[in-house]
């Protein structure tokens, strides 16, 4: 080998000056983009934030002698520990049999078992209100099959809401298990073989140990994202509180300094949970000798046993499935007309005219749109110049960037919407301060937030991908900065930039939880549009809401899935 | 007059200083080989030429004009990476003609030069494929063909042959050379294989450690090593360490009780402690009693195709035979005193002495042979 043993700095060599001001420039925007409204909001509930010092520290106090703030902390770990549990039962067996077994449909199911993970947390709660809910299909089935009077039960409270979670989190340890098992190698399992374990012995003491930082990985993830739900308890807790649900409620009855106390004491616990996470990761990476070739898939045997497994696979799948098609049929029920039959007895595109035909019902998606689109753009644009700053500059300036990138992905966006209502309803420009609520621009503000990890992260694993000597080659044959940039590095990173432009599209489209807190009327988005259908009982219009949000998710998870498969391409 | 000169360039990466005052100066339309092991600083040398590093202090000249300033753009060096460092997303055409995009030259013209430059490297028609549809010797030449096609003032090449299997390495390397030739380019390559450097480049820079130990024709360097490094680095050898015994040359092996002939020592004063390296071509197996003979044990026997490697552990003479009575014995007789190798050609076993040779644990006689390669000695402890 060369001299590759000596420190080598980054891709196009930190000597030949690559200029820091842009990438410090970056940092400063994303500083006073996602840091300053979360320091704002940390300062105002300690009561340093300039106003009444004396109330905050009451609020803090009040946040501690209140039984019903300890309540909403408990009932908050408790059922995110829960959700860890059930989905990671559903989530690992799961991966275990699509990764292993082989049988006919075996590859797009496998795919259309991950899809809850691209779908906006809303519409899975609608649909599992149309399924599960006092009126749903399978309510409805129960009661006439059991001849009852009323629903056989009600969907609320903490099982509801670990319902909705299981069904949207299983994905992860899905996606994770099959991941870590399709690393492993063949010649461990030949290897412990040979010693003489059976299969049992086999997985216990190799495969699970094996497997133990990737279901730690989707545990934290799953941690997480229970801990930031907002959708599934504010729908189905009723007097079931979380600290998101208490947030909001404390901002809707104006107490916003309860509000700061709860949303400091949620982030806490959020960066608690990264810290977890990166922790996990660097054990993760620490592992070595995963190499080689994965096992084989065992082709399920016999005829009969085929069939069998692919109708398991098939019924699964459809399970999962069935509550977004139920939205599906929910958006073609017409008004009134489904009282007390299992199966609604009319059909129609009425829903659907009602919608598209009136442009007060249309507005919503317009709204969605443009706010979606522009929070993507400004999002990729952002994300992209940031972790190419990471990337070239390793240090102190890197990993700002990259920890800049990474941090909403960490924070609740019910912290991120209190946040930004503190920080930007106030106007002093000369500390970066401005009044933006109650503008069109604080949503897509926010948006763009949320987003930055997606499209972040994305640029960031596509440049870190990018052999260093591309650039190289380029500028030796004589290209600029920027043509490099057009012809070499763009086009490289495109699929991966793609798949996150993608994500992040179809999250701030389907968005509720930052919504919830900072729409105005004129910026309403789907999501408002949704839960107000849903109080006036117009299910039908709920569901044309929501089927547009669940093809516009799928379409979004093809384009972040073939984007995946190109980036392989790229990388052999 | 040297068309590319390298003035006391230096450059550390933090505390570690990986290229130490390096001058050098290539001719035009010379190859040049940096040779050396890992953490040598040869990459690191010929990405300062290539303009991806700056030098910490001295110059790059190129036909008198300085060229560190110059950014890699806009240097003109043609450059042919360890792992080719095509653009997986471009086909081979549009790879070759990436360089000359800038130029504003008319879609037929490039196309041309697209096609003159894939000729050279005989992949002509190649133009359509994708860089992961060819195969590794191909994609070699189509690196190649891309950094020619900007007609470039100076080929860079790192490591240009350590990615392809031993097979094809040995074709390519004749590809290799004879499109060098063609193009008659001033050529500086990097590599660690002292064969590649040897029959790729005109003259061999040797780095070790940040430092040029010596610049020469290839035939220099193995007969004439400069540095202890050198000697033992290019091409086999063992050191044995000796004290000049007469102004002739003469070493006195340490307790082998001969010595052998050293042009090289006649330079240095009687007595001084020497390093005398000695290549396995250098020695043979001779009979007990002729000049220079010390007494040995084969300890290992590698056969290498035209020649067979013995590896001969020197023992002290034994007492009283084959020295003058009453001279006190040097040594233990059992205990090595030093360890060399000999390679006897496998054609035409010339004595008695070389056939009886072939077991292991068999004790024999070696000196130098009087055609091979002479003992070279170095000052002791001079070598890095």
């Amino acid at each position: 080998m060369s001299a590759r043993g000596v420190p080598q700095p980054g891709p196009g060599g930190a000597g030949r000056a690559r200029p820091r001001w842009p990438y410090v420039a970056v940092g400063a925007v994303l500083a006073w983009l996602v840091g300053y409204p979360l320091l704002i909001t940390l300062l105002e509930a300690l009561g340093l934030g300039g106003a009444t010092g004396s109330a905050a520290e009451g609020s803090f106090r009040e946040f501690v002698q209140r039984s019903d703030e300890w309540k909403a902390l408990w009932q908050t770990l408790w059922i995110s520990l829960a959700s860890v549990v059930t989905a990671g039962l559903v989530g690992v067996p799961l991966g275990f049999v699509f990764e292993r077994a082989d049988f006919p449909g075996r590859r797009l199911l496998g795919a259309l078992v991950a899809l809850p993970v691209a779908l906006p947390p809303l519409v899975g709660v609608i649909a599992f209100l149309f399924l599960y809910g006092e009126s749903g299909f399978v309510t409805r089935a129960v009661s006439a099959v059991l001849r009852l009077e009323e629903s056989p039960w009600r969907l609320d409270g903490a099982f509801a809401i670990l319902l909705v979670h299981t069904y949207s989190m299983y994905v992860y340890f899905y996606l994770f298990t099959r991941a870590a098992l399709s690393r492993l190698d063949a010649a461990l399992y030949e290897a412990a073989a040979s010693l003489g374990a059976g299969r049992w012995r086999i997985l216990r003491e190799v495969t699970l140990p094996m497997l133990r930082p990737a279901i730690a990985g989707a545990a934290i993830l799953t941690f997480m994202t229970s801990l930031a739900s907002f959708s599934a308890p504010y729908i189905f807790g009723g007097g079931f509180r979380v600290m998101t649900t208490q947030i909001f409620f404390s901002k809707l009855n104006g107490d916003l300094r309860m509000a700061q106390v709860e949303t400091v004491v949620l982030a806490a616990m959020a960066l608690a949970g990264l810290a977890a996470l990166q922790w996990t990761d660097r054990a993760v990476s620490t592992r070595g000798g995963v190499r080689g070739i994965a096992p084989a898939r065992r082709s399920v045997g016999g005829r009969w046993a085929r069939w069998t497994a692919a109708a398991a696979g098939w019924g699964l799948a459809a399970v999962l499935l069935l509550p977004h098609a139920t939205v599906v049929l929910i958006s073609f029920v017409p008004p009134g007309t489904w009282t007390t039959e299992v199966f609604p007895p009319e059909l129609s595109l009425v829903n659907y005219n009602a919608v598209y035909s009136d442009a007060e019902s249309l507005r919503p998606v317009v709204n969605s749109l443009w706010m979606a689109a522009a929070a993507t753009l400004a999002a990729l644009a952002l994300g992209f110049a940031a972790a190419r700053g990471a990337v070239l500059h390793r240090g102190p300036l890197g990993r700002s960037l990259e920890g800049l990138i990474s941090l909403p992905w960490a924070v609740p966006g019910t912290v991120f919407a209190i946040a930004l209502a503190t920080t930007m309803g106030v106007h002093a420009p000369w500390v970066g301060r401005f009044v933006l609520v109650g503008t069109p621009v604080l949503l897509p503000l926010a948006y763009l937030l949320r987003n930055l990890p997606l499209t972040g992260r994305a640029a960031l694993s596509g440049l870190g991908q990018l052999d260093p000597a591309l650039e190289e080659a380029a500028a030796s044959l004589g290209a600029g900065r920027w043509r490099t940039l057009a012809r070499v590095v763009v086009p490289l990173v495109r699929p991966a930039l793609a798949a996150g432009a993608a994500l992040a599209f179809i999250t701030a489209l389907g968005d509720f939880v930052v919504s919830i807190v900072l729409y105005t009327y004129d910026t309403r988005p789907i999501s408002m549009e949704i839960l107000g259908a849903l109080r006036l009982q117009e299910l039908g219009i709920a569901g044309v809401y929501g089927v547009l949000l669940a093809t516009a998710g799928a379409a979004a998870f093809l384009v972040w899935g073939s984007g995946e498969v190109r980036e392989n391409q790229v990388r052999t | 007059m040297a068309f590319l000169t390298l003035e006391s360039l230096d450059k550390s990466f933090g505390d570690l200083r990986v290229l130490d005052a390096i001058s050098l100066a290539v001719a035009e339309g010379e190859v040049l080989a940096l040779l050396g092991p890992s953490g040598s600083g040869k990459t690191t040398l010929l990405r300062l030429l290539a303009g991806f590093e700056v030098p910490d202090g001295g110059r790059i000249l190129l036909d008198g004009d300085d060229v560190a300033p110059l950014p890699s753009a806009r240097r003109r060096f043609g450059m042919v990476f360890q792992h080719y460092a095509l653009f997986p997303h471009l086909t081979v055409g549009q790879n070759v003609a990436f360089g000359l995009a800038g130029r504003k030259l008319p879609k037929v013209e490039v196309g041309r030069m697209v096609a003159d430059a894939l000729r050279q490297v005989d992949l002509q028609g190649f133009e359509e494929r994708r860089p992961g549809e060819i195969s590794g010797g191909q994609q070699q030449r189509v690196a190649l063909a891309r950094a020619l096609a900007i007609s470039p003032r100076v080929l860079l090449l790192d490591e240009p042959l350590s990615n392809l299997d031993p097979a094809l390495r040995e074709r390519t390397r004749r590809e290799l050379r004879t499109a060098i030739e063609r193009v008659g380019i001033t050529t500086v390559l990097v590599t660690h294989e002292q064969e590649e450097a040897f029959d790729l480049g005109d003259r061999v820079a040797v780095l070790h450690r940040g430092r040029l130990e010596q610049v020469g024709r290839p035939e220099e360097l193995y007969e004439r090593p400069a540095t202890r490094f050198v000697a033992t680095f290019v091409g086999r050898a063992a050191v044995l360490p000796g004290q000049v015994a007469t102004a002739e040359g003469d070493v006195a092996l340490d307790g082998a009780g001969v010595t052998w002939r050293s042009p090289a020592a006649r330079v240095l004063d009687t007595g001084a402690l020497v390093d005398l390296v000695v290549r396995p071509e250098g020695l043979a197996f001779v009979d007990a009693g002729a000049e220079g003979a010390a007494r040995g044990r084969v300890a290992a026997r590698r056969y290498a195709g035209s020649v067979t490697l013995y590896r001969v552990e020197l023992l002290a003479p034994r007492r009283g035979r084959d020295h003058g009575a009453g001279e006190p014995a040097l040594g233990d007789a059992g205990q090595a005193v030093g360890t060399v190798e000999v390679a006897v050609a496998e054609r035409g076993v010339a004595t008695a002495a070389d056939a009886s040779a072939a077991a292991v644990g068999t004790e024999v006689h070696v000196a130098p042979h009087p055609e091979g390669p002479a003992p070279h000695a170095f000052p002791a402890g001079s070598g890095r």
